[in-house]
């Protein structure tokens, strides 16, 4: 009978097939999907190493560049630092040497002066003698006691 | 002739299980268990040693086929329905091996009534079913008086076409490209049945697997909605 239905085959195959699913899920669909999902993991895990890896290159670089700005700075700073510094000691030194200057010519002024007052003054002495001794060559010889009285005598009657 | 023929198209009983009266083991059934260990050892050779890097052609072949077919199912059912795509992937590698199986001398169990009757049952059971779990059985119930309640008797009727429909599909196709091929070896014995042989066992055969699991991909995805 070309037609013929079995109950016996349609629960054989039933079944069959029930356990061809089972069977192919195991055998074929879970090591498949898992091999899959493993190299998608690894993948993912190689991604994000490598993002890892930049972003710390990153960083580095940064970090870097920052000690160089820093270093930078630092030395333009040392430089101004010692630029001001000298230009202090160079100003200072100046005055220094200006105040130094000045006193020394205070100084020698003075000592002009004095030497001045001193050569006027041993003049005046000088000139007092010459003229004493004048005064007494033309008087002749008078006593000088005599001279004394008689000069205080003098100023005693100018008073 | 015809008598050769009809003798072809039967199916035998290869022994009987003496219980329940006896259980009679068709060929159909044993050719089916050859169709499942094929299916299964061709899996187990193939996963064998699978690795994540430096992968073997024959990993790369399994790899591809796996994707393939998960996508071909994929494109049948939709959403919610996508968690059956392994079983449909399995009835598609059964019907397709079965349907082809012919050609290495066997007899197709798809030229069995009995088992189309069984892979329709299976997918009506499954369609039916999964629209209880994913909708709720009040809700799949309601279904069936959408968008009008004129529409129930069909929706009824649909419950047996459904399955009717896929199991005589499937049935009638390999038997008709069967009885085609032998007669055509029987009026021209040489070149021409090989041309043919191509369309009828081959193209003809996994194209019924094909559409037998594409409506059943578009019943669960229309049951799960």
């Amino acid at each position: 009978m070309l037609v013929e239905i079995d109950f016996w085959s349609i629960l054989f195959t039933v079944i069959n097939l029930l356990i061809l699913f089972i069977a192919m899920k195991i055998f074929l669909f879970k090591p498949v999907r898992n091999i899959i999902a493993k190299r998608q993991e690894e993948a993912d895990a190689a991604a994000k190493e490598a993002e890892a890896r930049a972003a710390e290159a990153e960083q580095r670089k940064a970090d870097y560049d920052k000690a160089v700005a820093k270093t930078e700075a630092e030395r333009e700073k040392i430089l101004t630092d010692a630029r001001k510094q000298a230009d202090e000691e160079y100003q200072s030194m100046l005055a220094e040497a200006r105040s130094e200057a000045e006193i020394i010519k205070k100084e020698a002024s003075t000592e002009g002066e004095k030497r001045k007052q001193r050569i006027i003054s041993e003049a005046g002495k000088e000139i007092g003698d010459m003229i004493a001794s004048a005064t007494t060559k033309i008087l002749g010889n008078v006593d000088e006691s005599e001279l004394y009285d008689a000069f205080l005598n003098t100023m005693e009657d100018d008073k | 002739m015809t008598e050769e023929l009809m003798e072809k198209l039967e199916v035998k009983t290869v022994f009987t299980i003496p219980l329940f009266g006896g259980i009679r083991v068709t060929e159909s059934v044993v050719v089916t268990w050859i169709v499942m260990a094929a299916l299964i050892l061709f899996a187990i050779i193939m996963t064998r040693g699978l690795k994540t890097r430096g992968i073997s052609k024959r990993q790369a072949f399994l790899e591809w086929m796996v994707t393939k077919l998960d996508g071909m199912v994929g494109g049948m059912v939709g959403g919610k329905a996508k968690v059956f795509s392994e079983y449909l992937i399995t009835v598609l590698l059964f019907i397709g091996l079965a349907n082809i199986v012919g050609i290495f001398g066997l007899k197709s169990p798809t030229k069995d009534m009995s088992v189309t009757i069984a892979l329709a049952l299976m997918s009506i059971v499954l369609v039916e079913a999964s629209g209880i779990i994913f909708l709720g059985f009040k809700r799949a119930m309601h279904k069936f008086i959408e968008p009008t309640p004129v529409v129930l008797p069909i929706n009824i009727l649909e419950v047996v076409t459904k399955p009717l429909s896929l199991c005589m599909r499937l049935f009638g196709n390999v038997v008709g490209a069967f009885v085609i091929m032998a007669l055509l070896e029987i009026c021209v014995p040489i070149g021409i049945p090989m041309v043919f042989s191509l369309y009828f066992d081959f193209f003809d055969g996994l194209l019924q697997a094909y559409v037998f699991v594409f409506l059943t991909g578009l019943y669960l995805t229309e049951a799960v909605e």
